[in-house]
């Protein structure tokens, strides 16, 4: 639990191998006190993908605000330019050693939360009974359906459902997007990766966020349990409460 | 519903397009987030950027909120009172007659 002036930070993070997997490559981190959380899924096409996850979980664990936001921002970027560097170095001499992971960060300072991605793991807000996707994944499908190409219906199970276009330690250049919103007391945020919401529906989702965030987290990792859970599945569920004024 | 369109969401949009070296994104970026720190009016941008298409999620899922334990626990005690002040009402009203 974490207090800033106005808010305070409860959050709860689980993570589960799935049913099929033979190796957890999703990683995550949730440090309230400093108002940081990051869930990194590893690619499963490639290898070493619970290395580079876990690398990018690393790189974020001895953060520490800086002196302005705009510098926090920064920070927060350069570590994962800084792993897209480190897991770039074994690639030159042989492609196969491409290690690569998505990356989704939310960072709560002084009643706003900035989120930070490359690839498909997300982040939604619950909000007055409203739960809304607030990142834009970054992956094949999802630029089809922006250009009109696919319908968002047959997105999910597209055969290509799987490709993602940007990720850490993939290409030579890594692009974070970033985004912010206000935080109201009382919002719920989930940081997931994709084994969720390619198991759990959106509706199961909503239903299971008006939990505390450790019933909300268990409950959604439970039914994608329940739902066969093809992937590794994460989930970091954060909720704004009121702080000492 | 989605987060409405910001200045921050063009710029990584602009820079992830080839439209900005990253110097440029980062000094455009650190001027939008100094002035959100410090609740100025956050500079507009160049021309040329104010107009990038960012794409939507359309995804917004309502719910209809359950009744909190609190909630159910708030009803039960309002029952019982209720009953109470009944039964203490009956009580005196069966007094009286007698």
């Amino acid at each position: 639990m974490a207090t800033t002036p106005s808010h305070v930070w409860r959050s709860c993070g689980l993570t589960t191998i799935g049913t099929v997997r033979k190796h957890n490559e999703d990683a995550y981190l949730a440090l309230p006190e400093k108002g940081l959380w990051v869930v990194a899924d590893g690619m499963g096409g490639h290898s070493k993908g619970d290395i580079a996850s876990q690398t990018i979980v690393d790189a974020y664990a001895d953060f520490e605000p800086s002196r302005t936001l705009s510098q926090t921002i920064d920070d927060l970027e350069d570590r994962s330019l800084h792993v897209n560097h480190i897991l770039r170095e074994g690639v030159a001499d042989d492609p196969r050693n491409i290690m690569g992971s998505t990356l989704t960060l939310m960072y709560a300072s002084q009643g706003r939360a900035y989120f930070l991605w490359a690839g498909d793991s997300r982040i939604y807000r619950y909000r007055d009974g409203h739960l809304i996707q607030i990142t834009h994944d970054h992956s094949f499908v999802q630029e089809s359906v922006d250009k009109g190409a696919m319908l968002p219906e047959e997105a999910a199970a597209h055969p290509s459902s799987n490709i993602i276009t940007r990720a850490v330690g993939v290409h030579e250049d890594l692009f974070i997007d970033i985004d912010y919103c206000d935080v109201k007391v009382g919002d719920k945020y989930l940081i997931c990766s994709d084994g969720l919401f390619k198991d759990v529906t959106l509706n199961h989702i909503a239903e299971k966020m008006d939990d505390i965030p450790f019933k909300a987290a268990e409950g959604l990792i439970k039914m994608a349990l329940a739902n066969m859970a093809n992937d590794n599945v994460t989930v970091i569920v954060v909720e704004c409460a009121e702080g000492k004024k | 519903m989605s987060l409405p369109d910001n200045n921050l969401r063009r710029l990584s949009a602009a820079h992830a397009r080839g439209l900005i070296d990253t110097p440029t994104y980062r000094r455009l970026r650190t001027a939008q987030l100094g002035a959100m720190e410090f609740n100025r009016k956050v500079p507009e941008l160049p021309e040329d950027m104010q107009n990038i298409a960012i794409p939507k999620q359309k995804i917004d899922v309502p719910h209809e909120p359950r009744k909190t334990k609190s909630s159910k626990t708030g009803l039960i005690i309002g029952l019982i009172i209720v009953a109470a002040i009944a039964a203490g009402a009956a009580y005196f009203y069966l007094q009286l007659q007698q």
